[in-house]
């Protein structure tokens, strides 16, 4: 009798089609749009020629190109003065200072621009009234170098890390023998460590270049009202705002996608040209401590990081809080003025509850799905090479290098007709889509620290894949998979570019209502909601980080006590 | 009977071989060696028995069963056997106790039996207070015990080494070497070994397979190695040796004419017509000036003393571009670097390859 067999690779070539599902097509047909003259339409090229043949969007590509650059320029010039005073002065308190710099991306660069409009609007501006008090001239948030300067300063940890990375893996033994070779300071820095750093710099200037491209949000909220429009709100504006033109949505889209493409071929290189200039092994010295940690560069060192963190963090959520206890909000207030009015208000607001459950659920939901489908991603790829994984690993970075806004639109092409579209399903997609790559690399990065030899002694013993995986690899990337859901669980519940575009009454999210409050100028209860994701957040990242420290020191006491 | 059989095993990269139609026997109890540098497939052949590597073709057996051929492959985890990882591969997240009950839980051992035999195997390993600890509160060596009551606490048959002392230093490495003796004479598990270390494979070893290029260049005995290499590489690589190229023979090949111009006499058994004679240092005799009536004797000039406590290291010149080391035991009035000196090779020493 004939026997229906399972081909072996059948889990792995499942995966594969989940991952096509999830992160290939939306791109696709997103690509696939630009051809049609709407969901459902006939083929044509009417958008791409209106878009590449004509130039109504020569203005907003520039724009693009002109915001890009000085927020790139901007945001590397901080990440690269932090990473300096963190790595070689090493002022005292730097545990504190870290988790201060990295502040900025767990508030968001959009709801850290609400803050900054309360303390910098030009009239009623927190520190506008301030320096009018004294007598100085006031600043204007809601300009062009207002906008650069709030999307540099959020975007900062981005190009932090990435810099930080590298001089703390330069050896610095290299800059001891250049200082033993009768280099000064002056020689040192630029005849040893700039050559070496140029990578690093040049992949921090594209990440903030790439990621300041993808955003609408600020620039929608600060510039447009200028006349200044970038590509991605051209896109945003085309889906949601009448008259609604998704084909030519998607010829744009492809411009800002091969921006962003060249601009991660430019990482890639710059990353690659990196690694050969990595000097230090695990055994290698550390950077030295050229000055105590209370000498004059060090304190100096202290006060410019404490006052990033204090103009980046401190003051928008500080203003962010007042506002949303501020009934009514003119620069100046009382202590006896605070209520919880607004609060009151926006909680009475049928479509901030239900974007506040929609957030929980899906952040919580689509956390614990990509972690699952990115373990199985990046397993195939760490430990079982071939190129079934192979192909698998690569359909899942596919996201990386696509703007959130095209990811949107993808969504909106490939479900628009479907009954998927109007649930919160759509924003589950979306999420999943997005966050990806990012949780493969993280788990990559965690199961090759691992080590392989762990799993093979497993095997020897006789333990089963399954068994290996419950009772090895999970253990042993409990940490990774605590990062993970701490940075991806921050990158979902603050979604905005692509939740913004696919969003219905009853599939709404946090930052979607409080952007949209924002757009019809009412910014006390866009603050006072920002107000809300904030507390939320951070209750969920101190459950989390209880959870990475209170329990494993619970469990190991009762296991003493038992021994 | 054989307790791991491999025929013409072959792992190929592209067109680059890692290892060579490699066949190979291990009777029951036996501790076998593969011995090489680095690069020579030694590792690979043993991850190939683990089943951590597939091989590209050949037959695998272990204990009489067929695990590896075109057709048949026995995953790792059902192949019965113990291993124990040049990182040591110690799970960090489990107890020592929680390491070497893994191999019994997956084979459903009950939970009372497994604490017994968990504790006596730690006794046998000498870490019977530490079964709570984890391994980062414990040493290296200490680690790497762990690792060995691992492998044996479910008694498999075979037991495979990667080079399990390359991490630990000297001392440790001798008393680890020891410990591993004294277990394979009371359980009497069959054992590879992998190892660059030449002193490491002598000592544990019944039988040694030499490994070069994915080949197995030599099989036998650590004596008959040292005595009878194979081939220059073997000749070179277990302990060392002066290598003489020959110029020319006479007598049906029982005298050759080395370079530096001295002919010297062959046993019987190695007058054969091949390219080199090989002498150990320790061979090489130092005799009085004055000797006249012996067979292989050279004139030679000192050209360097090294002394190491126990015995003297001799650089020596025979002329025309001919050198030689000779080792001494060390005592007093023993030539000094620019004396002219009158050694001696015996020819049951002298090994032609």
């Amino acid at each position: 009798m004939p026997r229906l067999r399972l081909p072996r690779n059948l889990p792995a070539l499942l995966l594969l089609a989940v991952v096509f599902a999830l992160a290939g097509l939306p791109v696709l047909s997103m690509l696939l749009g630009a051809l049609r003259s709407g969901p459902g339409g006939s083929f044509g090229t009417t958008a791409l020629a209106r878009v590449f043949l004509t130039t109504a969007y020569l203005k907003p590509l520039m724009a693009t190109l002109e915001i890009a650059f000085h927020v790139a320029l901007l945001g590397t010039l901080f990440g690269v003065a932090l990473a300096w005073i963190m790595s070689r002065i090493r002022p005292p308190g730097r545990g504190l200072l870290e988790v201060g710099i990295m502040l900025p991306i767990f508030i968001s660069p959009f709801v850290g621009a609400i803050g900054w409009i309360t303390l910098g609007q030009p009239n009623t501006g927190m520190i506008n009234v301030a320096l009018r008090a004294l007598g100085l001239p006031t600043i204007n948030i809601l300009s062009y170098g207002g906008a650069m300067f709030i999307m540099a300063l959020f975007l900062v940890p981005y190009g932090y890390t990435l810099i930080r990375h590298s001089l703390d893996r330069l050896n610095p033994e290299l800059e001891e023998a250049a200082a033993v070779c009768g280099a000064h300071t002056r020689g040192t820095i630029l005849g040893v460590i700039v050559p070496m750093l140029w990578p690093s710099l040049l992949s921090a200037f594209v990440i903030l270049f790439v990621l300041s491209a993808e955003m609408f949000s600020i620039p929608g909220l600060l510039l447009v009202p200028h006349g200044y429009s970038n590509l991605s709100y051209a896109i945003y504006a085309k889906t949601t705002h009448w008259p609604i033109n998704q084909a030519e949505a998607s010829a744009i889209g492809i411009v800002l996608l091969v921006m962003t493409l060249i601009g991660m071929a430019i990482y890639a290189y710059a990353v690659r040209v990196q690694e050969r200039f990595i000097s230090i092994g695990p055994k290698s010295p550390r950077a030295v401590m050229r000055s105590g940690p209370w000498s004059l560069p060090a304190l100096i060192g202290c006060l410019i990081v404490l006052i990033y963190v204090i103009i980046s963090s401190v003051l928008p959520v500080l203003a962010l809080t007042l506002r949303a206890l501020l009934p009514y909000f003119s620069g100046d207030f009382a202590l006896s003025d605070l209520s919880l009015v607004n609060l009151r208000h926006t909680m009475a607001d049928q479509l901030a509850i239900t974007a506040l459950g929609n957030s929980i659920i899906v952040t919580a939901g689509s956390t614990v799905l990509l972690m699952m489908i990115a373990f199985l991603v990046a397993l195939g790829r760490v430990r079982k090479p071939s190129a079934l994984s192979l192909v698998t690993w690569l359909v899942a970075s596919i996201p990386i290098a696509v703007p959130g806004v095209l990811i949107g639109l993808g969504m909106i092409w490939l479900y628009i007709r479907t009954p998927i579209y109007a649930t919160l399903a759509i924003i589950f997609l979306v999420m999943l889509a997005r966050f990806l790559p990012i949780l493969v690399r993280m788990f990559e990065t965690g199961l090759i620290q691992v080590g392989r030899e762990l799993d093979q002694a497993a095997a020897i013993c006789g333990a089963s894949d399954l068994t290996i995986t419950l009772q090895i690899r999970i253990p042993l990337l409990a940490g990774t998979m605590r990062s993970a859901a701490a940075v991806v669980g921050t990158q979902i519940f603050n979604e905005l570019t692509a939740s913004a575009l696919v969003f219905t009454s009853t599939s709404s999210v946090l930052p979607v209502v409080i952007f949209n409050y924002m757009f019809d100028g009412n910014y006390s209860q866009a603050s006072a909601l920002a107000l809300v994701q904030i507390v939320i957040l951070m209750a969920g990242l101190a459950f989390l980080w209880l959870a990475g420290t209170a329990l494993p020191a619970m469990r190991s006491r009762m296991q003493t006590g038992r021994a | 009977m054989s307790s791991i059989r491999l025929a013409n095993i072959r792992k190929q990269y592209g067109p680059v071989f890692a290892v060579a139609d490699v066949s190979l026997d291990v009777e029951p109890g036996q501790f076998v060696t593969l011995l090489g540098p680095s690069g020579s497939g030694k590792t690979t052949t043993l991850r190939m028995i683990a089943g951590l590597e597939q091989p590209s073709s050949g037959t695998l057996m272990i204990s009489e069963r067929l695990v590896f051929d075109e057709r048949e492959l026995v995953r790792t985890s059902e192949r019965n056997l113990g291993m124990v990882f040049q990182s040591y591969a110690v799970w960090p997240h489990k107890t020592v106790f929680g390491n070497v009950a893994f191999p019994l839980q997956q084979r459903g051992v009950a939970q009372r039996e497994q604490a017994g035999r968990v504790q006596e195997m730690l006794e046998m390993v000498e870490l019977g207070g530490l079964a709570q600890r984890y391994p980062s509160e414990l040493s290296g060596g200490q680690q790497q015990r762990v690792a060995l009551a691992r492998a044996m606490v479910a008694r498999p048959e075979v037991i495979l080494f990667d080079e399990p002392l390359s991490n630990l230093d000297a001392q440790l490495r001798e008393s680890m070497r020891n410990l591993l003796l004294s277990l394979h004479e009371r359980f009497h598990f069959t054992a590879v070994y992998v190892t660059h270390d030449q002193t490491e494979a002598m000592v544990l070893s019944d039988r040694v397979h030499v490994m070069n290029k994915g080949r197995i260049v030599q099989s036998g005995s650590p004596r008959e190695l040292y005595e009878q290499p194979a081939d220059l590489f073997v000749a070179e690589f277990i302990g060392q040796a002066n290598v003489l190229p020959i110029m020319e023979t006479r007598s049906n090949g029982a005298e050759v004419l080395v370079a530096g111009g001295h002919w010297l006499t062959l046993p019987l058994s190695a007058a054969r017509n091949l390219g080199s004679l090989v002498i150990r240092p320790h061979s090489v005799r130092l005799v009085p000036t004055e000797t006249r009536e012996s067979d292989n004797l050279c004139k030679a000039l000192v050209l360097r003393v090294i002394y190491l406590g126990d015995r003297a290291q001799y650089e020596l010149d025979l002329g025309s571009g001919s050198f030689l080391q000779m080792d001494l035991v060390a005592r007093r009035n023993l030539p000094q670097a620019g004396d002219n000196i009158l050694v001696h090779l015996p020819p049951e020493d002298c090994i032609t390859v």
